[in-house]
């Protein structure tokens, strides 16, 4: 019964349906590209106002649909037309919209790769409903279809890394390796590894570019190991060796980075795997999907929970820490060439200037350290300690010690006199005392004495 | 049944709608406006290098004796934390009656390299703490650690506990080999010292890269495709446009301080084992004798639930308290349940103990 009712309304009225989506479309452009409204009126943008209109005269003007179609088939759904429209849609309008920077930008053109995303996957699940319900109406069981159809979709991720893009709505896996290289992107050897027309000759030969040469795998890649391990001769022996490094650190790369793009490809099978699981079991419980975006959001929902296992697991770990490390060997080795040209330049190099930062940090820590002690010698109460001095000395009684101590000279020279009598010794001594008292100190004692010396 | 009904009419419709709102949106988009780096009014109280401390102007008459400090992340911005009006742990604070600080590291460049943790906690914090004390004749404050930030509060209340009257951890890493880190499982085999020899500093948006990659199909492509639904509704896309700026106004990260980080931190999980040395110190969290308040989010996929609560049996505190909330790393400053659930919490909290 399901069958019979997905049957009739796919099946029907669909030129009439196109006819509708495009008018709706143009006048929706048209509303919104009209010169004297918002982002209109910038050079560029009439271009861009266009293109649905002469997309439509494309699709309406008779030309034949790719792939087989059915001449209904909505445009997004033939796989052979020169330009993607909802590409070329998005790409005008980021690329002229005017007074839209810095965040707003980014988001911006982040929403409208997701959005391309969402629409291309509509094409490719509107292209597979068609031939399910094609199928369907000559009796095929959907289950089947449905299982073929996922087949097809997982035999897109193996080994066909276009079509993996184009079916990932996300082209979430393309992103680890672009993340990175954009960090290194203005590492000579990493733009020739991604473009495949390296400015070095001699990486291009070792390269190939997109071509894969026999001494990337297998016996060749083992002879060329061999040959970058054969010790360096003369007077360039050092820049030799190096060199072999660092050609060896590129290869190492680039096998790690093959080998973390096929680790990765297969989150996106094993997501189509949970899809069929899934939805199977909504047709066994009766729960259709309802709207594309929902079907989106489920297929979202699958790559996470597969990609969520994955990225837990010790061997995407170990590819991802191989890619990586790889990777910034091969950065390393092309910093230290450079440095070695600046250097024959008599120019400043990168490890001169970090030397520099350095030694320029380790002063600012000195003087940092300098400043904390001053800061703390400075800040210290010394006035307890001289109120505890101050107490100390009263507690000695300096004054009357040195009393103590003329009274016993002035003994001492009276028992060490013979020449005066008993009574004029006594009148020497009463008269010192009174100076002594008068200066308040011992060194007008001791002056004394010594002057009574 | 057939797991599919939509018929191509509502799906032809759907999708045109959906491109509807995608052209009407541009104009809002255009539309939006500047997207602000924090909505409190603060005053820059203290300067070094690219460090600067602010204290925030209060919202209530009488103030809490006690300033706390906050200690922000390396990675990220801190006006997280201040967000938009109705969503700000700060003001919440200031409305709570509290006298807050906050760091902002700025953005470290080449001349910032050899920065390392001793350099942040011993130095950086430590100084801001000396400048507030003085400012209020106290010898001590109280502080509050976000994320990293966290473990460096941890790590300067152990070194110098005199100086801490009260801490606060909100979303802090403690154990930082939990099984469900996955930060940590990434980080296990990373050569860090041949990164940060090669890279000097380390790019900050390497490390939005690397947050993005736990849920790359999610954050990278529906979170925008629900954007579109959000483009007619120019508050939400605010608030949308708004969090989009923090996420990615990643600051680079100073190459000495990560290599430390994620070696003792991440790779030999010092803190736990208590091997963590910091300017000749080791970082021993016995030493934290002082009040201590773990506020943590429960689907914290970031920071585990896990790698917060060891804390509890590491310090040396006779006064512990954890407060959970529901919810994610970022949304426990940004949620509205939040905003009436964590700044109260951390304020009476402080309020109990003077």
């Amino acid at each position: 019964m399901a069958n019979d009712a997905f049957s009739v309304d796919w099946m029907q009225g669909w030129t009439e349906l196109q006819r509708k989506i495009w008018n709706d479309w143009i006048a929706m452009a048209g509303e919104h590209m009209q010169p004297n409204r918002g982002f209109s009126g910038v050079p560029g943008m009439d271009g861009a106002a266009q293109w649905p209109m002469q997309w439509l005269q494309q699709v309406m003007g008779g030309g034949s649909s790719g792939g087989g179609a059915s001449p209904w088939a909505m445009p997004w759904m033939r796989q052979n037309t020169q330009t993607n429209p909802m590409e070329e849609w998005t790409r005008s309008l980021g690329a002229f919209f005017p007074g839209v920077a810095g965040p707003e930008k980014n988001v911006m053109n982040n929403m409208m790769s997701a959005a391309g995303g969402f629409v291309q996957m509509s094409k490719e699940i509107f292209q597979t409903l068609q031939k399910m319900g094609e199928g369907l109406q000559g009796g095929t069981d959907w289950t089947k279809g449905l299982d073929q159809a996922i087949q097809q979709a997982k035999s897109l991720f193996m080994g066909q890394g276009d079509m993996a893009a184009v079916m990932n709505p996300l082209a979430a896996w393309s992103q680890p390796l672009q993340a990175w290289t954009n960090m290194l992107k203005d590492n000579p050897m990493f733009s020739s590894l991604s473009s495949g027309m390296a400015s070095n000759p001699v990486l291009q030969a070792i390269m190939g570019g997109e071509q894969a040469f026999p001494w990337q795998q297998g016996a060749g890649a083992e002879w060329m190991q061999q040959m970058l391990a054969i010790p360096g001769l003369g007077l360039t022996r050092e820049k030799q060796e190096r060199m072999q490094a660092g050609m060896r650190d590129l290869l190492a790369y680039q096998k790690a980075s093959q080998e973390f793009q096929t680790l990765s490809n297969q989150v996106n099978v094993k997501a189509l795997d949970l899809l069929h699981k899934k939805l199977l079991e909504r047709g066994a419980s009766n729960t259709p999907i309802e709207t594309m975006r929902e079907l989106y959001v489920l297929w979202v929902d699958c790559s996470e929970e597969v990609n969520a296992a994955f990225v837990r697991g010790q061997e995407y770990q170990e590819a991802n820490s191989r890619m990586v490390n790889a990777m910034v060997r091969v950065q390393n080795y092309v910093q230290t060439s450079v440095d070695g040209m600046l250097a024959t330049f008599n120019m400043p190099t990168r490890k001169e200037l970090d030397s520099a930062h350095r030694q320029v940090h380790d002063l600012k820590r000195r003087v940092q350290r300098l400043e904390d002690q001053a800061k703390t010698l400075t800040a210290q109460d010394h006035s307890a300690e001289l109120r505890s001095i101050r107490d100390d000395l009263d507690r000695l009684d300096v004054r009357n010690l040195r009393q103590e101590l003329a009274d016993m000279k002035a003994l001492l020279e009276s028992t060490q006199s013979d020449a005066h009598g008993h009574q004029e010794k006594k009148t020497a001594a009463a008269k010192a005392r009174p100076v002594t008292q008068e200066k308040g100190g011992p060194a007008p004692v001791a002056t004394d004495a010594k002057k009574g010396e | 049944m057939f797991p599919f009904t939509v018929t191509p009419q509502q799906a032809a419709d759907e999708l045109l709608q959906f491109n509807k709102k995608l052209m009407a949106g541009m104009t809002s988009l255009s539309e939006t406006g500047p997207i602000s780096e924090g909505v409190s009014s603060r005053d820059a109280v203290y300067k070094e290098d690219k460090l600067v401390l602010y204290r925030y102007q209060p919202r209530v008459e009488k103030r809490h004796r006690v300033p706390v400090m906050v200690v922000y992340a390396l990675v990220n911005r801190p006006y997280m934390a201040d967000l938009q009006e109705d969503r700000s742990l700060i003001r919440g604070l200031l409305d709570e009656g509290m006298d807050v600080y906050l760091i902002d590291w700025g953005y470290p460049d080449g001349s910032d390299r050899y920065l390392g943790l001793d350099d942040y906690i011993n130095g950086y914090i430590h100084r801001c703490v000396q400048h507030i004390c003085e400012a209020h004749d106290l010898y001590r404050i109280n502080l509050l650690g976000i994320c990293q930030g966290g473990a460096f509060s941890i790590c300067y209340s152990a070194l110098h506990p005199e100086k801490v009257r009260n801490l606060v951890t909100t979303v802090t890493p403690v154990d930082f080999q939990t099984p469900d880190n996955l930060l940590s499982l990434w980080a296990q085999k990373l050569d860090v010292d041949q990164l940060v020899d090669t890279l000097g500093n380390i790019p900050g948006d390497l490390l939005n890269f690397t947050f993005l990659s736990m849920n790359p199909y999610r954050l990278g492509g529906q979170k925008y495709l629900d954007m579109v639904d959000l483009l007619d509704k120019p508050e939400q896309l605010k608030n949308f446009l708004r969090m989009e700026k923090w996420i990615f106004d990643s600051p680079d990260q100073a190459g000495e301080a990560f290599r430390q980080f994620i070696k003792d931190f991440y790779q030999r999980n010092g803190l736990v084992k208590g091997e963590v040395v910091i300017g000749g110190q080791r970082v021993d969290l016995k030493n934290i004798t002082m009040p201590v308040f773990n506020v943590y989010a429960l689907q914290d996929h970031l920071v585990p639930p896990a790698a917060s609560r060891i804390l509890k049996e590491l310090v040396g505190s006779t006064d512990y308290s954890e407060f959970t909330f529901k919810g994610g790393h970022i949304g426990i400053y940004v949620s509205g349940r939040a905003q009436k659930e964590v700044p109260p919490a951390i304020s009476n909290w402080l309020k109990a103990r003077g």
